[in-house]
Parts: structure tokens; C-alpha cells; sequence
């Protein structure tokens, strides 16, 4: 297992070098405050929008392209006659998925820990980094399956579409649901806001749902792609 | 004292003036309870700089105890989850027991403060899970780094007792504020001290037996994570209109919360160990 996680190391180092811009991210969650403009009340947008877009660079920098390099048969039927079989190629990628997500995770909590030492005023966010850890692991729990049986180009156009269908079902709450906190974006934010200090119960629950599915699903997408590998591989490239 | 012997003494005493100067200085410079959380991760800095300064080397990777060790261990890590929530369950139950007749506990169980904790006790299970790395610094400098170099000093017991009490004195700063046991104990601040010590011997005694077990140190990082975010249950049954100064509801909390279960699972965590020493001398 180490070898093969080692191996990942080497093939995306690349990624990891771009990856390794989101360190970017808390340093300027550090120098934004300094500016002469900046009210208390942006902390909260701040708390907000860093760990958000750490999340999203990594999910774009690293595992966007984890199963690329491998997608090919010779490899695929190498991986398969060796001891450590097709379940310790598939465990190398969500290891690394999980590494890679738990490390931005640990970068955040600490980056949250030292904004609150540096400036009194800001409110932590673990609320935040909690829930965007889960959704992290959530939608590659879906995303994998499809790239392991279809190939990455085709898995991820199968996920475009998914979002398309989310991004419907929102446009059709948007027509017909309560969007009073969407009224303005002083509304918007105070609304996030009173969430983040006084959790209704909605909230509490989704947040409860997604902390007890996340690594459940991401154990079963595991299981999952282990059965779709070989099946997979017959589309690859040779 | 062998060469070696003197050198691992040497790492313990400058990992245990590391980390506690740090954390020292961090209150001194920083006023208030803000640094709280950061300071959490001077013992991962302290073994960091006492590995470099002394150009400890670790063996191998496995050495690093940074491993998630999930065959055949998945058991310790529910362990881990399942002691956090069982020790402020039976705090808060013992706490219910010791105040009983000072207020009405029917009537506190169905308050608001009671029902809003009770909706926020399945999310803080969750967080202890996903937000574990916010004490990983804190058990990776005393169960993955400090526990095994005194092990090398002394006999496991002296070194679980001699952690728990450089871990509970570590935790000065904050108990001169009050945590835990207030600050209007007697004899305070040093009952406070010798309390937190002998918590954190007991409480040490299963993180690192948890840590042995699985050769990693994430369930005792999930375990610490799960004892502080599950301390909720404690609004459950101690209403919010206690007297915060009152000696005899901080110290007496404190106690209970702390020591009783600590001590039992110590107790069981010793004894499986010795057996298991026994059994495994008697078959070689």
C-alpha cells in the first residue's frame, strides 16, 4: 500500500505542486484583514469563503485527474496480477482522496486557530470546514464509481450532468421555495450569519445527515469501485 | 544510564520545556481565551523541534504512528468514539445524582437548555469525527512522541504517571483561569493541578493503550475530540442558572466528570495489558 501511495506522490506531483497553491488561501485570509476597508463584520465572509475555496482548489488541483495516468488495459491487467490486486490500486486512490481532504481539513482548522489568536473579532468556522470536509468526501463518493467504470472523461461528463439535474432542482425551488434571505446580499449574509451563531434545527439536521453518510458512502463507493475496475478497464485504451 | 538512556532524557525534558514554554507564552502574550484552540497544537511543535534539535530520527514510517491501521483495529477507533460520549454520559449522569434534591431534574431535563443540547449532541458526535485533527497536534506530542521516549526511562506505569502529570501541568494556564474546576476551590490553584494530573494519568492510561493497540494515533486524537465536543451533555442535566463561581458546583462537576470513569477504564486498560503480558510469557 505504501508503494503504491508512494507512486501517487510521484505521478501527481504536478497537482500537488498546484495544490500546493491553496496554502495561498489562509495567508491571505491573514492580509486581507490589514486593509484599511475592512470591517469586523467581513470576518464572517471571511470564515466563510477560505476554507470554501481551499476545498475547491484541491478537489480541482488533485483529484480531478486521479485516475487519468492509469487509464490504460496494460496497466489495469498488471495491477490485477499482482498481490496487491485490483482493491489495492482502487484503496491507493481514495487513500489519497481522503489524505488530500484531511490535510486541507487540518490546514483549515489551524488556519481558523491562528485567525482567532491574530484578530479577537473573528468568529471561528469549524462549523464550516466540518461541513465542507463531508461534502468533499459526499460527492467523490459519487464521482469515483463513474470515473472507475467509465473513464475519466466520460465519469466526469456523467457528473456534469448530475449537477445540471442539482442545479435544475434549485432553479425550481428558487421559482416556488422561501428565498427571503436571497433578497439582498446584507439579507443573505445576516441570514448565514444568525445560522452559523444560533443553528436551526434544519440545519442541525443536514448537518447531522451529511457527517453520519459521508464516510459510510465513501467506504461503499470504495467497495463499489473495486467490482466496476475490471469492467472499466475494457474501455481503456491499450 | 546508558549513553542512549541519557539522550532520550535529555529529548523529554526539552520536548516538555518546549511545549510547555510555548503554550506559557502564548497565554502570557495573548490575553483572554482566544489562543485556546491554537495552543492545542504546541505539543505537535514541541516533538517537531525536539526531533530536529536532537536529530531524532524515527526508525521507520511506522515509527511515526501516522498510519490509519483500519485492518482488524476498525474496533479501537469505536472505542475511541465510544469513550468520549461515555465519559461525559456518566459525568452528567453522576453530576444529575450528586446535585439531586438542589434542583428539580425532571423539571431541567425538559428545559429549553436541555432540549437545545440534546438536538446538538448527534452533530457534535459527527464533528468529533471530522473536526479530529483539531486535537491531533495535542496527542501526537504526548501519545505518539513523549509516552514511548519515557517508556525507554522507566517501567510503563512510572512513565504513564509521569505524562499525566507533565500533560495536567501543561495545562496550567487554563486551570489558573478556572477550567475544569473553578477557581474558588481550595487550596487553588494546586487542588486544581493535582486534579488535572490525576485526570490526565487516567485519561492518558487509555489514550495510550488505544495508541499501542493500533499502532496509530488517530483514535487517540478521535477519542480527545470526542471527551471535549461531547461535553454538551453536561447542559443536559446542570441547569444554565447554576452559580458559575460556586465552588460547590465547579469542583464537584469537575470531579465527577473527570476522575470516576477515567479511572475504572485505566484500571480495565492495565489489567487486559498485564494479562495479555502473561499470556504471551507463558506461551514463549
Amino acid at each position: 500500500m505504501q508503494g503504491l501511495l508512494f507512486k501517487e506522490l510521484i505521478v501527481h506531483k504536478k497537482n500537488l505542486l498546484a495544490g500546493g497553491m491553496v496554502l495561498g488561501f489562509p495567508l491571505m485570509g491573514i492580509l486581507i484583514p490589514l486593509q484599511d476597508d475592512f470591517e469586523d463584520g467581513n470576518f464572517i465572509y471571511l470564515g466563510m469563503v477560505i476554507p470554501i475555496m481551499m476545498f475547491a482548489a484541491v478537489g480541482m488541483a488533485v483529484q480531478g485527474s486521479l485516475f487519468l495516468p492509469d487509464e490504460n488495459r496494460r496497466w489495469a491487467y498488471f495491477i490485477a496480477s499482482t498481490p496487491k490486486e485490483v482493491e489495492g490500486q482502487v484503496r491507493s486512490k481514495y487513500l489519497a482522496v481522503l489524505i488530500s481532504t484531511f490535510a486541507v481539513n487540518a490546514l483549515c482548522i489551524f488556519w481558523d486557530n491562528l485567525e482567532g489568536v491574530i484578530y479577537p473579532k473573528y468568529t471561528s468556522v469549524t462549523s464550516i470546514i466540518y461541513a465542507a470536509t463531508c461534502v468533499q468526501l459526499i460527492l467523490r463518493s459519487i464521482e469515483i464509481p463513474f470515473i472507475v467504470r467509465f473513464g475519466t472523461k466520460r465519469g466526469l461528463d456523467i457528473k456534469a450532468k448530475m449537477l445540471v439535474a442539482a442545479a435544475f432542482a434549485v432553479f425550481v425551488y428558487l421559482l416556488f421555495g422561501d428565498i427571503s434571505m436571497f433578497g439582498s446580499l446584507d439579507k443573505f449574509w445576516e441570514w448565514v450569519t444568525n445560522v452559523m451563531k444560533d443553528p436551526t434545527d434544519t440545519v442541525l439536521t443536514v448537518f447531522t445527515v451529511i457527517g453520519v453518510l459521508a464516510l459510510p458512502m465513501f467506504y461503499a463507493s470504495y467497495r463499489i469501485s473495486v467490482k466496476l475496475y475490471m469492467k472499466g478497464a475494457e474501455h481503456y485504451d491499450k | 544510564m546508558t549513553s542512549e538512556k541519557k539522550l532520550e532524557a535529555v529529548r523529554v525534558l526539552l520536548y516538555t520545556v518546549i511545549a510547555c514554554g510555548l503554550c506559557y507564552g502564548l497565554f502570557a502574550a495573548v490575553p483572554g481565551e482566544q489562543q485556546t484552540s491554537l495552543v492545542m497544537f504546541t505539543p505537535l511543535t514541541a516533538a517537531i523541534l525536539t526531533r530536529i534539535i536532537t536529530k531524532d530520527k524515527p526508525r521507520d514510517a511506522k515509527d511515526l504512528l501516522l498510519g490509519l491501521e483500519l485492518k482488524g483495529k476498525l474496533r479501537y477507533y469505536l472505542y475511541a468514539v465510544g469513550f468520549g460520549i461515555l465519559l461525559n454520559l456518566i459525568g452528567a449522569a453522576l453530576c444529575a445524582a450528586w446535585f439531586y434534591g438542589r434542583y428539580d431534574l425532571a423539571e431541567q431535563l425538559s428545559s429549553e437548555n436541555a432540549r437545545a443540547a440534546l438536538k446538538t449532541l448527534p452533530f457534535s458526535i459527527c464533528a468529533s469525527v471530522y473536526l479530529v485533527f483539531i486535537c491531533f497536534g495535542e496527542e501526537y506530542g504526548w501519545r505518539a512522541y513523549l509516552t514511548p521516549k519515557l517508556e525507554k526511562l522507566m517501567p510503563e506505569g512510572a512513565a504513564l504517571i509521569v505524562q499525566g502529570i507533565i500533560w495536567g501541568m501543561w495545562h496550567k494556564p487554563v486551570l489558573d483561569m478556572g477550567l475544569n474546576f473553578g477557581k474558588e476551590t481550595p487550596l487553588f490553584p494546586w487542588l486544581n493541578y493535582a486534579l488535572m494530573c490525576i485526570s490526565c494519568i487516567f485519561i492518558g492510561t487509555f489514550l495510550t493503550w488505544l495508541t499501542k493497540k493500533t499502532g496509530s494515533i488517530y483514535p487517540a486524537a478521535l477519542c480527545h475530540s470526542a471527551v471535549d465536543l461531547c461535553n454538551i451533555m453536561l447542559s443536559i442535566v446542570i441547569p444554565a442558572d447554576l452559580p458559575k463561581n460556586d465552588p460547590s458546583v465547579n469542583l464537584p462537576v469537575g470531579v465527577l466528570l473527570m476522575i470516576p470513569f477515567p479511572m475504572i477504564t485505566a484500571v480495565i486498560c492495565l489489567v487486559m495489558t498485564a494479562r495479555e503480558k502473561k499470556h504471551s510469557e507463558a506461551v514463549t
